[in-house]
C-alpha cells in the first residue's frame, strides 16, 4: 500500500484543533464541575497540561519513524507478532469511539433541533457525508476540510464569548481552592486530560505529513490553542452558571442559549449546533479514515476503502447499541474511556514502544 | 466512476433531509406564548395558563383593532406542567410555542405551598430558555392575573417585565439568579412581586410591588415592599439604579438618582459570632432640591451627602434587623460573602447558617458622592 497522502503542517494544526474542541467543550465541563465545583478551571488547566505533555511524547515517538503509522512502527520496534498484538486495543478504541461520537452528535442535534424526524435518518445523513468525504479523498480531503472548518469553529466560539461578556460574574469563581482541595481538583482534571489526549491519533496522522520538521511545533500549538479555548469555555460557564453547571448536560449550549444582547441578539443556539456538528464531522471522518486505513495495514489489505464500509457498519451498530443518552454521553466516557482507553492506549502502549525503541537504538549504537 | 455517481446521488437525497422539513412547523401553526402562569389548584393538580398572541390583531392596532384584545388567555389542568399544557392544547388550533416566553407567574397561594414540585420542566425542556423573568402574583392566582389587560402594552405579561426592569431590576436574569441562590446555602432565594391595581372595583393594571422571600423548601415566607427590595438589592449590589429621597436638616428634602449602586461587605469572625461590616457606595445625580441650600457650593453638596448617608445607613440597618427577626432568611447573601472570605470557617457553620444569621451583627456605613446637581444652583423660585 502506498502512502499516497500528503498533508501540511497547518492542516495538522487545524485537524487537531477542530477535533479536540468540539467534544471537549461539550462533554468535559459537566464532569469537571461535578467533582471540582468552581475550581474546575484549575482542573482543566492541569488536565490539559498533562495532555500537552503526552502529546509531546506521541510526536517524539512518531517522528522516530517518519512516514510510518503506529501499526507499522510497532512491528518495527517489537517485531511482527508482538507489534501486531500490541496495537489491538487501538482498534477497539477507534471502532467504539466512532460509534460513540456518532451517537453523541446525533443525540445532541436531535435534542436541540428535532422532535419528529426519525433518529436513524439523522444518523444516516451524517454517515453518508462523512463516508463520501473519506472515500473520495482520504485524510487529505479531511485535512483540507479541517483547514476551512477549524477557523470557523474558533471564530464562532470567540463571538459566543464576546456576546456573553455582559453576563459574567467573576465572583462565582470564588472561593478558589478552599472548597475542594488538591485531591478533588486533581480528580477533576481527568475528563479534560483523557479527552484532550485523543491527540494520540497523531501517531497515525503524522505518517502522512509532507514536511516532518515542524510536526512538533504545529501539534503542540494545536494543543495549546485547544487548551486555551477549553479553559476559556469552562471559566465562562462557571462565571455564568456557577456550580449549576454540574447538573447540565451541555453547559456550553446553555450558555449560548442564554445569550441576549440588546433585545435583538437572542436565540442564537442554532449557531452552536452547527459549530458542534462541524467539529463532530471532522472527528468522525478522521476516526473513520484512521480505523479503516489502520485495519487495512494490519491485515495487509491493499485497499483501505473497502475496509471503510465494514467500519461504517460496525460504527452504525455500536451507535444503535447505546440504549440511551446516559450510556453514550456519561457511561461510555466514565466507564470505558477513562478507566481503560486512557491508561492503556494513551499512556501504556506509547511509552512501552518509546522505551523499547530508545533502548534498542541505544544498544545498536554501542555495538 | 459509476460508484461515485451513485454516491453523489445519495448526497443529493441527503440534502432533502437536512433541510429539516420533517420537523417543520409553520409560523401560522404556532401559538406564540409570551407569559405563563402556574397555579397549584390542589395537591396533585396544576393549572397552567398562558397569554398567547393573536397575530392578526397585533398589526392593525392603530386603527380599528384598538378595542380588541391582542392576546388570549388559555389554561389547562393536569398532574404536572406538560399534562396541563396538553389539556390547554385542546383549546388551541396552533401548537404552543414556548421559546419566546419572557415571564413566568406564580399565584401567591402556590408560592406559599412551595415551588419544589413544579419547577423541573422549566430547566429540563430544551424548548424553554433559562433567561426569563419570574413573578409571584400578590393576592391572586396567576390565571386571574394573566387575564388582566394593561393599557401600556399589548402583551400584559411583558408589561410586568418592563415594570420590573424600569425599577432597576435585572429583568430576565431573575430565574437564573433564583436557581443559583436555591443551590447555595448562603443566600435565600427571592422573586419579584406583582400586584393588580384597581379603582372603584375595576382592574386598571398592575404594579411592581417588591420581592417575595422564599425559604430553602421554596415556600414563600414573607415579602419586602418595593423600597425595601431596592435597598436589599443595593446591599447585594444587584440594582442597576435607584432613586432615593431624604430629609436634609434643618428643613427641606432632596432626591437623588444613584446610577451605580454597589456595596462592599467584609465579614469578621468574632469569638462567638460573625460580624459583617457593610459599606454602600453610590454615585448620584441630584435631581430635586427642596431646601435652602445653594448647590453651587461644595459645602452644601457635602451637607446633602452626609444627611442622605446617615438616613440610608439607618434604613438599611432597620431592614436587615427586620429580615433577621421576622423571616430569618439570609436574602442578602451574607452567607455567600462569608463563604468567599472565610471558606474554612464556612464549612463548619453552613449547616446551621439559618439560625446563625438571625444573630449576626451588622454595621453599615454609606458613601454617597453626588457628581452632578442638575441645571441650577439655588432653586430658581428661591428669592434669597
Amino acid at each position: 500500500m502506498k502512502g499516497a497522502f500528503n498533508i501540511s503542517n497547518s492542516q495538522i494544526f487545524w485537524l487537531l484543533v477542530s477535533m479536540e474542541i468540539g467534544m471537549a467543550t461539550l462533554l468535559t465541563i459537566t464532569m469537571a464541575v461535578q467533582v471540582a465545583k468552581q475550581d474546575a478551571w484549575i482542573s482543566t488547566l492541569l488536565g490539559s497540561a498533562v495532555a500537552i505533555l503526552l502529546t509531546f511524547f506521541y510526536v517524539k515517538l512518531a517522528m522516530r519513524y517518519p512516514g510510518k503509522t503506529i501499526i507499522q512502527f510497532s512491528q518495527d520496534i517489537l517485531g511482527m507478532w508482538l507489534g501486531k498484538i500490541i496495537v489491538i486495543p487501538y482498534f477497539v478504541t477507534w471502532y467504539s469511539v466512532f460509534g460513540a461520537i456518532l451517537r453523541q452528535v446525533v443525540d445532541f442535534i436531535y435534542l436541540s433541533l428535532f422532535t419528529a424526524t426519525p433518529v436513524w435518518i439523522i444518523t444516516v445523513v451524517i454517515l453518508v457525508v462523512v463516508a463520501y468525504m473519506t472515500y473520495v479523498g482520504g485524510i487529505e480531503s479531511i485535512a483540507r476540510c479541517a483547514e476551512v472548518i477549524g477557523p470557523i469553529i474558533v471564530v464562532m466560539l470567540i463571538i459566543i464569548f464576546i456576546l456573553s461578556i455582559q453576563d459574567l460574574h467573576a465572583k462565582r469563581l470564588l472561593p478558589i481552592y478552599a472548597d475542594t482541595g488538591w485531591w478533588l481538583i486533581t480528580k477533576g482534571a481527568i475528563p479534560s486530560m483523557t479527552f484532550l489526549s485523543e491527540s494520540s491519533i497523531l501517531m497515525v496522522l503524522l505518517a502522512f505529513l509532507s514536511t516532518q520538521e515542524k510536526a512538533m511545533s504545529s501539534s503542540l500549538w494545536a494543543m495549546v490553542v485547544s487548551m486555551v479555548i477549553l479553559l476559556d469555555t469552562i471559566m465562562m460557564v462557571i462565571m455564568i452558571f456557577g456550580t449549576l453547571a454540574e447538573k447540565m448536560w451541555y453547559p456550553l449550549e446553555q450558555l449560548v442559549r442564554y445569550i441576549y444582547v440588546m433585545e435583538f441578539v437572542q436565540n442564537v443556539d442554532s449557531i452552536f449546533v452547527i459549530l458542534f456538528l462541524l467539529s463532530g464531522f471532522v472527528k468522525l471522518a478522521m476516526y473513520l479514515f484512521v480505523a479503516s486505513y489502520s485495519t487495512a495495514q494490519w491485515f495487509g489489505f491493499q485497499s483501505w476503502r473497502t475496509v471503510m464500509w465494514v467500519v461504517l457498519g460496525i460504527g452504525y451498530i455500536i451507535t444503535i447499541l447505546f440504549k440511551n443518552i446516559d450510556v453514550a454521553t456519561v457511561e461510555y466516557p466514565s466507564q470505558f474511556w477513562i478507566p481503560y482507553v486512557f491508561p492503556i492506549c494513551f499512556i501504556a502502549i506509547p511509552f512501552i514502544l518509546l522505551l523499547v525503541d530508545v533502548i534498542r537504538r541505544g544498544i545498536r549504537i554501542k555495538t | 466512476m459509476k460508484f461515485r455517481i451513485s454516491l453523489i446521488m445519495i448526497a443529493i437525497v441527503a440534502v432533502v433531509f437536512t433541510t429539516g422539513c420533517w420537523d417543520q412547523v409553520e409560523l401560522n401553526d404556532r401559538a406564540i406564548e409570551m407569559a405563563w402562569g402556574i397555579d397549584q389548584v390542589s395537591k396533585s393538580l396544576v393549572e397552567i395558563s398562558a397569554q398567547v398572541i393573536i397575530p392578526s390583531r397585533m398589526q392593525g392596532q392603530s386603527s380599528q383593532g384598538s378595542q380588541q384584545k391582542t392576546f388570549q388567555v388559555v389554561s389547562g389542568r393536569g398532574i404536572n406542567t406538560l399534562e396541563a399544557v396538553q389539556d390547554m392544547q385542546r383549546q388551541l388550533s396552533r401548537v404552543v410555542f414556548r421559546s419566546h416566553r419572557r415571564a413566568i407567574f406564580f399565584g401567591e397561594d402556590t408560592a406559599k405551598q412551595g415551588l419544589t414540585d413544579i419547577l423541573d420542566t422549566y430547566t429540563r425542556d430544551p424548548e424553554i430558555r433559562l433567561r426569563t423573568d419570574v413573578f409571584v402574583v400578590k393576592g391572586m392566582t396567576a390565571k386571574d392575573f394573566l387575564s388582566v389587560s394593561f393599557p401600556f402594552e399589548s402583551i400584559p405579561g411583558l408589561g410586568a417585565l418592563k415594570e420590573h426592569t424600569a425599577m432597576g431590576g435585572w429583568g430576565t436574569e431573575v430565574f437564573l439568579d433564583f436557581l443559583l441562590s436555591v443551590n447555595s446555602e448562603g443566600t435565600a432565594p427571592t422573586l419579584p412581586l406583582i400586584q393588580v391595581t384597581s379603582q372603584h372595583g375595576r382592574k386598571t393594571g398592575f404594579e411592581y410591588s417588591g420581592r417575595a422571600i422564599f425559604n430553602k423548601q421554596l415556600r414563600m415566607v414573607g415579602e419586602l415592599s418595593s423600597t425595601q427590595a431596592q435597598l436589599a438589592f443595593w446591599i447585594k449590589s444587584k440594582n442597576r439604579y435607584l432613586t432615593i429621597g431624604g430629609k436634609v436638616p434643618p428643613k427641606g428634602n432632596v432626591a437623588i438618582v444613584i446610577l451605580n449602586p454597589r456595596s462592599h461587605i467584609v465579614s469578621h469572625l468574632g469569638k462567638k459570632s460573625v460580624r459583617f461590616v457593610i459599606t454602600l457606595y453610590g454615585d448620584g445625580n441630584l435631581r430635586e432640591n427642596n431646601t435652602e441650600l445653594d448647590m453651587s457650593k461644595t459645602d452644601s453638596i457635602h451637607i446633602v451627602e452626609r444627611a442622605l448617608e446617615r438616613q440610608m445607613s439607618k434604613r438599611a440597618l432597620a431592614l436587615i434587623a427586620h429580615v433577621q427577626k421576622d423571616y430569618g432568611e439570609d436574602i442578602f447573601g451574607f452567607g455567600d460573602t462569608l463563604h468567599i472570605q472565610h471558606p474554612y470557617y464556612w464549612k463548619k457553620v453552613k449547616g446551621s447558617w439559618d439560625s446563625i444569621f438571625r444573630h449576626v451583627q451588622v454595621r453599615i456605613s454609606t458613601r454617597i458622592s453626588i457628581k452632578r446637581v442638575g441645571l441650577t444652583g439655588l432653586p430658581l423660585h428661591n428669592r434669597k
